[in-house]
């Protein structure tokens, strides 16, 4: 290098540092990003500019990143988690007035019967968690979860709870939280998306992609679909007949006719793109290595009960552990399904229900079984759950005689493992007959406050200014949960 | 004392300046040293508001503002203060303080304090500026009825609790603030205060913790003035705006860049009005021409270019949130491209800006409104609809309205009302009591409810209006009078027909089909008796058989049998044992005829058996209301040749339902004029037996193709509805509930419809409804309005509002860079009767506009943002115009403009819906390669190009897109199958349009994406990578459209 190009490089990499504070906090909206760098940013360690950027937390993290097994439809708490004795006791019997006064149900009209659940229910592990026999793999992590039976929402139907579950609000135009988080924390990995989302399950998520979209923070931010047909990654694929090498000579022609550019008009913005060009021609590369199951053991494969090449969650819970073990910051699963109200066999909790959960189980098990003997777990925040509960009552709607249960915003059960999580432990109880809380309600936005708590961050200052004033995830509520916070 | 020198300069540069101080002086304080001897010298003609020469030298915010002559001081350059001109008399005016004397030491403490910088003491905090900070901070816990701990900060007796005037650290406010005392910090639960603000709070308390309130004082809120261009920038101002941006840099210590070079200002002026690159022969023309008005007319030249509406059309769908679906779970289609064709045509008719506004606010409402007029409140129907099951449809319904405010509000008011739905805005003076006054006069439009609400299956649905074109009534009116004199005709005939049909003998049939032949090799041929059993599977196959009657207007009958082998006993192949038959002719040594009349016994709803020779593959006889039975289908050929062999030729190739064939059939025929009605079940009606007659056939045939023609014009019909808004007719005063927390279960209290209570008032008299508020938006003395608008024009330009945060004119939003321009401009554009161009024209004709982006590395570090317009802009093209660019370069872009929404290619599987079967089947021919502006739009599911280049998702109204530079944006450039699509099209062209060697093809294939020559290391390069590949220009010209160049407007 000559003297002179070794002046604009340095010259050059001035200017990236200021364009970074330009870029990624979006004018105004700097101001939070640029306060959350403090004075590293600047310092001669920090090489990366790109958005996703590795930036400090608030205070030391437990956990480096998340896994969130999101059940879309919402799984009832009473097949899985939730034993109600009183419930089975009373089933057929119509639902007493003061439950329904004044409520309003998503399908559920006139007077409703309570619905017992047919499932047994057994204590697993030596922590003797409730579980029903529709969970049988369970057992193998019992004592690694924190089961949550008391967890509360605002909405009770699908597209607006799974917004809010994802976003901390009913309507989409907010950022999720996988955005919020790689906002807030960066990505270790350069040559992978901070924020992944795998699919599988019936169809998408209702609420469609800003479940997990950026909202108002740039769209750097958003989940990255893997997809399992086609590309993993859109546009990830060289067009027909174009090699690698190439596709190198034409990037390198690009990168000096940019280089050129930039000579003549010395814009920041080149010498970002031309980094995006090779950072994207990395991604060509790690992202199919990761995608390939095949370097697995069958012991592996098995242990998830996966079929590589198949769209399933059991494929994508392998997917999960790659991706985290490669430094990714937070990876979504969707599955769809669990919406069981019983106007047919389709929707029951008699035939839907177990096909759904053996979907799920021994995959989802499986997963904090693998992250834990990896060494993984301690550093990984696993959470499975749905967008809100089902109701006690049958649904009936038209009188249909299968059976199933309406949306319920009041009382639904989630659990989380790792990433600091007390292990082993049930939070929360229902009342008899499961319809609301009586013991430690645990809100969506106090969830997401301890998601972003566990991973060094005070959910009160991982703010973005939007249209006038300072956004955060969880609004202005939310308090961390310490009961969970091992 | 320093000593200064000014030399001001004349000729080259407008005005210069060289300070020089010399020597050290002690600070000089503004209360201790200047304060004493201005209340002496000063503040007998300088204290209020009306003093003289409209400068308040008594208050520290007065010091800051200045007078008529403008701002006093100027703390970047302090020298220049118009202070000390004053004081010295250097401006050749009677020195100050008039009337009175000042030593030269009490001159040297002014002039010392301004060569320290002018530093001013900061100013007591208002009361105003203490309430924002108990709004954002207190009033969770502070601000309700019964407050915590008995404490509100927001009465006057709460604050005399908490505070001790002019003792802040004896005030329990401050020490519960700073968490002394051992108790816990407030705000409790929350980040402590900032220092800024406690420091606020500080000020506040020390200075007497006055509680007076001011008029709110936002400057957005205020009457727009009527600036005058200061005579600044010489020769280089070539208007207005040049002389308001020239003062800036001036302050500023910058200067304007060098012009940018033609070729490049050419490309920004296109890009900006047009929103296309100019092609190498109109930059050619453009610079061989001579004349020195060649800019201004080639700015008129775009101007009226029909693409000019579409470039203005990309911005507003934005703010619109215009989108081809209702969006949340079921996100389904709906038909609203009709206000998309408004839009665009409203900015190439030049519509006023007032009249833009009030169509589309209350285009209903106006006197007899037009169908355009209704077409327009389609802005209003851009919300989304949540349909999923169970949704209670009111509050669906509240939420459409709510959306309806947040929009208006941000697009034509700048204003963060959005805030005031949940409580008073924390900041700007905004109450929810106003929030809900505009609701209530947005929310008294007309639904229908439709659906059972007993299953959860209730609709609230919103007008829609049918638009019939006049071309499209005018044929409507030609196919009923034709069809018309055919029926009489018909009629005529009628007698002798039915005498006919009385008196024919019974039909007999002749087994026919020796032979059948299938044209899908995947399929298999089995006799069983005198069927044919077809096996196996084919999407489209040609069933042919042979047959032997000879008469010149035989009937054929097709006997399609059931079969267990099929599914669900067939008589079809497809899963459902259904079938479509899309086309029925005979086949005569390469001559087809087609039938002249047909008959089934079965036929399903939706289908017609005269669509078998309509040519389409996806209409013609199906029969899923007769699976499981046998069908009988005949057809009467007429004029067919004696000779030769005549095979009958059955065609399936539904795209839409794939395998759906015939399984077991079997042919038969008959010479008998009346045998086609053997083909029905039972005895035919009048109808049928006119509709199968041979004497009739010519008329048959005629109507038949005037009535797939009105098909035809209906389906036109509904694929051109409108979404539309209807005020429902009100005689009382309009009201809204005004909702706690904003939820929607938390009705408060009724409030009347009116206008925010800080702006100016609706007319007196008038009715407040939404045809009022649209009048009142676009009213002279409306202080937003126009600003927001031409701020966000100005922004389209410089890719950064004078405003910075163009949706947000609140007190925390950023402030104008310019604020004299900004009213400058608005001024100027209702003046001229809100004339849009006019404000287009205004600011491309302008030096600033017209400058080089080219940055040098001071200049980027003394202002990185280009704040201050010392360079031309240099910004990435939106998604749509990336599309269009490269579509544009390639030479396959279609420059059709209006009509519904295409489908260009996507990378398949991206489009799936929850529920929904709908499928995005890619369009073909011209409309797979339109502009940007005009892909369908599924808001859970965005065009993943676009997505990646940061084109919202349409959910909601967007101001401003974000501009990111990310990985898979260069994965888009490098893969997308229409970037591929268009290099190999450009390589191509690059062949055919330019001179034979490698090097002219390069360079042309430059010109095309850049819109300039090459140099020559830029050529050399592209001529290495192309000779890498044998001379192939494929490569290069992959490389060509993924250079930053092509992707950015500079």
């Amino acid at each position: 290098m000559n003297h002179k190009e070794e002046q604009n490089q340095i010259a050059l990499r001035e200017i990236t540092r200021r364009t970074l504070l330009r870029e990624s906090g979006y004018g105004v909206g700097g101001l939070a990003l640029a306060s959350m760098l403090g004075g590293n940013a600047f310092g001669a360690q920090q090489k990366r500019t790109d958005p996703m950027a590795v930036k400090p937390t608030h205070f030391a993290p437990k956990a480096k990143s998340v896994i969130y097994l999101f059940m879309a439809g919402a799984p009832s708490q009473f097949e899985l988690f939730d034993p109600k004795p009183t419930l089975t006791k009373f089933d057929g019997q119509e639902c007493p007035d003061d439950l329904l006064n004044g409520e309003r149900f998503a399908f559920i009209r006139g007077k409703p019967k309570l619905l017992g659940s047919p499932y047994k229910f057994r204590q697993a592990g030596k922590s003797g968690q409730w579980v029903s026999e529709l969970m049988p793999h369970f057992d193998g992590i019992a004592d690694d979860v924190a089961v949550i039976r008391s967890m509360v929402t605002d909405q009770f139907n699908h597209a607006p709870a799974q917004l809010f579950m994802n976003t901390g609000f009913q309507l989409p135009g907010r950022p999720s939280l996988g955005s919020w988080l790689t906002y807030g924390l960066g990505s270790e990995r350069e040559d992978l998306p901070g924020f992944v989302v795998l699919l599988s399950g019936e169809n998408n998520p209702d609420g469609g992609k800003a479940c997990y979209g950026s909202g108002f923070l740039p769209t750097s931010y958003q989940g990255v679909e893997f997809r399992s047909e086609g590309d993993p990654v859109l546009f990830l694929q060289d067009p027909k007949g174009m090699d690698r090498g190439t596709r190198r000579e034409m990037l390198d022609a690009v990168r000096d006719l940019n280089r050129l550019k930039f000579q003549q008009v010395l814009d920041p913005e080149i010498e970002s793109r031309i980094a995006q060009y090779e950072l994207a021609f990395r991604m060509q590369t790690s992202v199919p290595e990761l995608a390939d199951l095949s370097k697995e053991t069958p012991e592996t494969i098995e242990l998830y009960g996966a079929e590589p090449g198949k769209r399933s969650f059991a494929n994508n819970c392998i997917l999960a552990r790659r991706l985290v073990e490669r430094g990714v910051r937070f990876v979504q699963l969707y599955h769809r399904g669990w919406d069981n109200h019983g106007t047919g066999p389709g929707d029951d909790i008699m035939t839907r229900l177990p096909k759904l959960c053996k979907e799920v189980d021994q995959a989802a098990a499986a997963l904090v079984m693998d992250l834990k003997r990896n060494g993984l777990l301690d550093e990984t925040l696993v959470i499975w759950g749905g967008e809100f509960g089902r109701t006690p009552m049958n649904e009936g709607r038209g009188g249909s005689p299968f059976k199933g249960r309406d949306h319920h915003p009041r009382a639904f059960t989630i659990w989380a493992a790792g990433g600091g999580i007390k292990p082993g432990i049930s939070l929360g109880a229902t009342d008899e007959l499961g319809y609301n809380i009586t013991e430690d309600p645990v809100h969506v936005h106090d969830l997401h406050a301890t998601i972003l708590h566990q991973m060094g961050l005070d959910h009160t200052r991982l703010t973005y200014r939007y249209q006038g004033r300072d956004f955060r995830l969880t609004d202005v509520h939310g308090n961390v949960v310490k009961k969970l916070i091992a | 004392m320093a000593q200064q020198l000014r030399l001001f300069g004349l000729g080259i540069l407008p005005v210069a300046w060289v300070a020089i101080s010399i020597g050290q002086s002690k600070p000089v304080s503004f209360e201790k040293d200047l304060q004493p001897l201005v209340k002496q010298k000063c503040l007998r003609c300088h204290t209020g508001e009306k003093s003289q020469g409209g400068l308040d030298l008594s208050t520290i915010a007065g010091w800051k503002k200045g007078g008529v002559s403008g701002p006093l001081l100027n703390l970047k350059n302090p020298a220049q203060s118009l202070l000390m001109v004053r004081i010295l008399g250097t401006d050749g005016k009677m020195k100050m303080p008039m009337g009175e004397t000042m030593s030269a030491a009490e001159i040297g403490k002014f002039q010392t304090w301004v060569d320290q910088g002018a530093k001013l003491p900061l100013p007591e905090p208002s009361f105003n500026e203490v309430q924002a900070i108990f709004q954002a901070h207190c009033s969770g816990c502070h601000g309700t009825e019964s407050p915590k701990a008995g404490l509100n900060p927001f009465t006057k007796a709460g604050i005399l609790k908490a505070i001790k005037p002019g003792k802040p650290d004896e005030s329990l406010l401050m020490r519960r603030v700073l968490g002394l005392d051992g108790k816990p910090q407030m705000p409790m639960g929350f980040a402590p205060l900032s220092a800024a603000k406690l420091d606020t709070l500080k000020r506040w308390i020390a200075a007497g913790a006055k509680t007076e309130t001011k008029s709110a004082g936002l400057w957005s809120f205020g009457p727009v003035t009527k600036p005058v261009p200061p005579t600044v920038g010489g020769t280089w101002a070539r208007n207005g705006v040049d002389k308001f941006v020239f003062a800036k840099l001036q302050e500023q210590g910058l200067k304007p860049n060098q012009p940018a070079p033609q070729e490049t200002l050419l490309r920004r002026l296109y890009l900006d009005l047009v929103g296309l690159p100019p092609t190498p022969a109109e930059v050619d023309a453009y610079l061989a021409d001579k004349g020195t008005d060649r800019y201004e007319r080639k700015v008129d030249e775009l101007l009226k270019s029909p693409h000019y509406g579409e470039r203005q059309a990309r911005i507003w769908l934005d703010l619109s949130r215009y989108a081809d679906t209702n969006g949340f779970e079921k996100d389904g289609i709906r038909t609203a491209w009709r206000y998309r064709d408004w839009v665009i045509s409203a900015f190439n008719r030049n519509m006023p800006f007032d009249q833009f506004t009030t169509e589309q606010v209350a285009g209903d409402m106006l006197p007899k409104a037009n169908q355009d007029q209704l077409i327009a409140t389609g802005f209003l129907r851009n919300s989304m609809q949540n349909m999923e099951g169970g949704v209670d449809q009111a509050e669906a319904y509240h939420y459409v309205i709510v959306d309806r405010v947040n929009t208006t509000s941000s697009v034509f008011m700048g204003a963060t009302v959005a805030c005031a739905r949940c409580h008073d805005h924390k900041f700007d003076p905004i109450s929810q009591k106003d929030y809900y006054g505009l609701y209530a006069l947005m929310g008294n439009t007309k639904y229908e409810v439709t659906g059972d609400n007993n299953v959860g299956g209730q609709l609230w649905m919103e007008p829609v209006l049918n638009v019939i074109p006049e071309a499209t009534q005018k044929e409507l009116d030609a196919v009923a009078a034709s069809e018309k004199d055919l029926k009489s005709e018909i009629a005529q005939k009628k007698p002798a027909v039915l005498a006919e049909y009385s008196s024919a003998p019974a039909v007999v049939e002749t087994p026919e089909g020796a032979k059948l032949s299938v044209s899908a090799p995947s399929l298999t041929i089995s006799k069983s008796g005198d069927y044919f059993l077809v096996k196996g599977n084919a999407n489209s196959a040609d069933y042919k058989v042979t047959f032997g009657n000879r008469a010149a207007n035989p009937t054929l009958f097709v006997h399609a049998e059931t079969d267990p082998s099929l599914p669900a006993n067939g008589p079809g192949t497809a899963s459902s044992g259904n079938f479509i038959l899309g086309e029925v002719f005979v086949e005569v040594e390469g001559t087809i005829y087609s039938p002249v009349a047909a008959a089934s016994s079965i036929i399903q709803a939706g289908y017609s058996i005269s669509d078998v020779s309509d040519g389409n593959l996806e209409t013609g006889l199906a029969a899923y209301n007769g699976i499981g039975k046998p069908l009988v289908a005949g057809f009467r050929f007429e004029g067919l040749p004696t000779t030769g062999e005549r095979k009958l030729v059955l065609r399936f190739g539904s795209a839409e339902w794939p395998n759906h064939r015939l399984g077991k059939l079997r042919v038969t025929s008959s010479s008998q004029p009346t045998a086609l009605w053997a083909a029905l079940p039972k005895k035919p009606s009048e109808d049928e037996i006119l509709g199968a007659h041979p004497t009739l056939a010519k008329q048959n045939q005629k109507l038949r193709a005037l009535q797939r023609k009105k098909r035809a014009l209906d389906q036109q019909i509904e694929d051109s509805t409108a979404l539309i808004v209807r005020e429902k007719p009100t005689a009382e005063p309009l009201t809204a509930w005004l909702l706690t927390r904003g939820e929607f279960m938390g009705r408060k209290e009724k409030v009347p419809a009116g206008v925010p209570s800080q702006l100016p008032k609706m007319r007196p008299g008038e009715r407040a409804d939404r045809l009022s508020f649209a009048k009142w938006l676009v009213r002279k003395d409306n202080p937003l309005t126009a600003r927001v608008f031409v701020n966000r024009v100005w922004q389209q330009y410089f890719g950064r509002g004078i405003v910075e945060t163009v949706e947000d004119f609140g007190t925390q939003g950023s402030p104008p860079t310019h604020p004299e321009l900004l009213d400058w401009l608005a001024n100027e554009f209702v003046t001229s009767g809100w004339n849009q161009k006019a404000l287009h024209r205004k600011i491309v004709l302008s030096s600033t506009y017209r400058q080089s982006s080219t940055v040098s590395q001071a200049a980027l570090a003394k202002d990185p943002k280009n704040e201050w317009l010392a360079r031309g802009p240099r910004v990435r093209l939106e998604a749509e115009l990336i599309r269009d660019s490269v579509l544009s370069a390639s030479g396959l872009l279609s420059r059709k403009i209006g009509g519904p929404s295409v489908f260009p290619s996507q990378p398949a599987g991206v489009w799936n819906s929850p529920y929904s079967g709908e499928r995005w089947i890619p369009s073909q021919g011209e409309d797979a390669y339109r502009r940007g502006i005009y892909t369908f739009i599924k808001r859970t599911s965005p065009y993943p190009n676009f997505a990646a280049f940061d084109a919202p998702s349409r959910e909601e109204c967007t101001v401003r897109r974000s501009q990111t530079n990310t990985p898979l944006q260069a994965l888009a450039m490098m893969n997308d199958a229409t970037v591929i699509e268009a290099a190999e099209a450009l390589s191509k062209r690059m062949t055919r349009e330019s001179g034979p060697d490698i090097s002219s093809r390069l360079k042309y294939g430059f010109r095309l994406c850049t819109g300039r020559r090459p140099t020559v290391a830029e050529l050399n390069r592209l001529v290495a990578l192309a000779k890498k590949r044998k001379n192939s220009l494929d490569l290069a010209a992959i490389a060509l459209l993924n250079l930053d160049e092509t992707i950015t407007k500079e």
